[in-house]
């Protein structure tokens, strides 16, 4: 029954994710529907979230009838969209047509996306397994965002004590996207449940894996777009950091989703993709403070490519969509920054420390091997078969079949952002006031996860596309 | 096939719920609860534990107020009530000589709550 108060709350926040996500890209294939449901179930969620948020300030944290309200809203959101499909039924002149021609015959993707389904499923139950494993996510999960969660949930008036500095082992600075997304499971269920968690981790892991097939399939094709599906579940640490609970899990959601939405506005102009992109950055700075980074290197390249496409209408135009997007997302993560979050640990040692760490060459040194080190193996493929199965060998015999091919805008703006954010990471360690091997060793490796959706999306934008659909075809032959 | 592989080395051999980290948390979390009807349901209540290395002592610690949140746990014996995580009964007999502390309540696996004195 638990399971079940836990769906419904996981349902409603799919609703209103995909109103958000529909009524921005309208009714356009840019958009399949496997990459609008796991938009969708990101969205979602992070909507949600800051609604209960706003709830809690303007209540002061009385959250009883939070699940009431969000079900009013959900119910009529669904009303609308049912009516909405219904009229759209009826009109025989809305046919949808693609705006981005998929490239193979129906009957290839068709069974290409079979053997998807079936993957899908086993990486599903696979995560599922090690989430029954560790019910509670590992240490940061429980001691950071699951801790936060129940400060919130039973301390009912003084939810705010949750970010006392008395606590600062937890990171009381992190923003709120998954501890609220758990307190709304608690709030739906009547209680606390090891399902709330348990399934977020679930839910964001498998909405990567679609997202990451579908925005492949759409642009590329759909062998293409198996390769990088299996490249993302054939990394043992993907699967173990699901489960896990960490942050890095969604996070890595709203940087690939961002990414997607910024990659297939360069194909088509429609306004509703810069929107998302914008929301999806805001959204990652409401997970967690990478987030941050990533907002300013995302918009940085956007404002990049906006100014040099020319287009008809005048660049600000453009760009206050994605603006729009992106300020909406960042309000609450301002709002908590200003009302509730004390400085962050980094900022504060470091304003606070006499010695320049910049200044120390050797730092520069044993940072830029570590990061080389573990960006071979992260995934810790070095479980299976001593490393035989490391998907870059794979990734690379598949660029070389292929070809690369670069095209303006999509090629050089992921790898860019990608790149800013890894030399972003490096600044961050040589700043950090923390002993650098330990700061190293406790989190190099998911900061590199938190990339690795993004760069194998990346990497697979690289090949080239007709080549790859002769591959396709040589393929069925 | 290297997809089914990693999944496969990834499905957990063990019993559900009988994972190291889940196991010391349940584990933990029985021995802490009854300690909560003794608690103020808000504060700062004291701690004081003999675990010695870094990281397991981190863990204990922040196991404790993972499990007793929203009463915020600090590891300073400067409060009223204290929490007591104490493996040796010798240091425990020596903590409350040396902090001037008396045991209210014991609990089991060397769990106790405490009365600071002064």
């Amino acid at each position: 029954m638990t399971i079940l108060y836990i769906f419904v709350s996981l349902t409603f926040s799919w609703i209103i994710g995909y109103q958000l996500i529909s009524s921005l890209l309208g009714s356009t294939c840019l958009g399949t529907r496997m990459i609008r449901c796991a938009m969708a179930m990101g969205n979602g969620l992070a909507v949600t979230s800051i609604f209960l948020f706003i709830w809690l300030l303007a209540s002061h944290g009385n959250p009883t009838f939070y699940p009431l309200a969000e079900t009013i809203f959900a119910v009529v959101l669904l009303g609308i969209i049912i009516f909405k499909n219904r009229q759209n039924l009826k009109q025989s002149s809305n046919t949808e047509t693609p705006d981005l021609p998929l490239q193979e015959e129906p009957i290839v993707r068709r069974k290409i996306t079979r053997v998807f389904w079936a993957i899908f499923v086993m990486a599903t139950t696979s995560i599922t397994l090690l989430s029954f494993s560790i019910p509670h996510g590992k240490w940061d999960a429980w001691a950071i965002w699951n801790l936060r969660a129940r400060f919130i949930y039973r301390a009912g008036t003084n939810w705010t004590t949750a970010f006392s500095e008395r606590i600062s082992f937890s990171h009381t600075d992190y923003p709120l996207l998954l501890p609220l997304s758990v307190v709304k499971g608690w709030l739906y269920a009547g209680f606390e449940t090891l399902a709330s968690p348990m399934m977020i981790g679930i839910v964001f892991s498998v909405a990567i894996l679609l997202l990451l097939f579908g925005s492949v399939m759409t642009m590329r094709s759909s062998l293409a777009a198996i390769f990088a599906a299996t490249t993302l579940i054939s990394t043992p640490f993907f699967l173990e950091a699901s489960a896990s609970q960490y942050a890095d899990i969604p996070l890595s959601f709203f940087f690939l989703a961002s990414l997607i939405m910024t990659s297939l506005y360069s194909r088509k102009q429609k306004p509703g993709l810069l929107t998302l992109a914008g929301l999806n950055a805001g959204f990652s700075a409401w997970t967690k403070n990478e987030g941050l980074l990533f907002s300013a290197a995302i918009t940085i390249f956007v404002i990049i490519m906006i100014v040099r496409r020319r287009e008809k209408q005048p660049p600000v135009k453009t760009l206050a969509n994605y603006i729009a997007g992106l300020v909406l997302a960042l309000l609450p993560v301002i709002c908590f920054k200003l009302l509730l979050a004390p400085a962050n640990d980094l900022v504060r040692e470091f304003s606070s420390s006499y010695l320049n760490p910049l200044l120390v060459l050797d730092r520069y040194k044993i940072i830029a091997s570590y990061m080389f080190a573990v960006a071979l193996s992260f995934g810790n493929w070095g479980s299976v078969f001593l490393g035989a199965f490391n998907p870059l060998a794979i990734m690379t015999a598949y660029a070389l079949q292929v070809g690369i091919q670069f095209r303006p805008y999509e090629n050089w703006l992921v790898p860019g952002v990608i790149l800013v954010m890894l030399g972003g990471y490096f600044f961050a360690y040589l700043n950090s006031p923390h002993d650098l091997e330990w700061h190293l060793s406790t989190s190099c490796n998911r900061l590199f996860l938190q990339l690795w959706p993004a760069i194998i999306f990346a990497f697979f934008m690289l090949t080239a596309e007709n080549n790859d659909r002769v591959s396709t075809q040589n393929e069925r032959m | 096939m290297v997809a089914l592989w990693a999944m496969y080395l990834n499905i957990p051999d063990k019993p559900l719920f009988d994972e190291m980290e889940g196991g010391i948390i349940e584990q933990y979390q029985q021995c802490l609860l009854p300690l909560r009807v003794f608690l103020p349901t808000m504060g700062i209540v004291g701690y004081a534990s003999d675990v010695t290395g870094k990281n397991r002592k981190a863990l204990f610690f922040q196991l404790a107020q993972y499990i007793l949140a929203p009463v915020i746990i600090e590891d300073s014996t400067d409060y009223e009530v204290l929490i007591g995580n104490f493996t040796q009964q010798s240091s425990l007999e020596e903590f409350c000589r040396l902090h001037n502390v008396e045991i209210t309540h014991t609990f089991p696996n060397g769990i106790y709550l405490m009365r600071n004195l002064r």
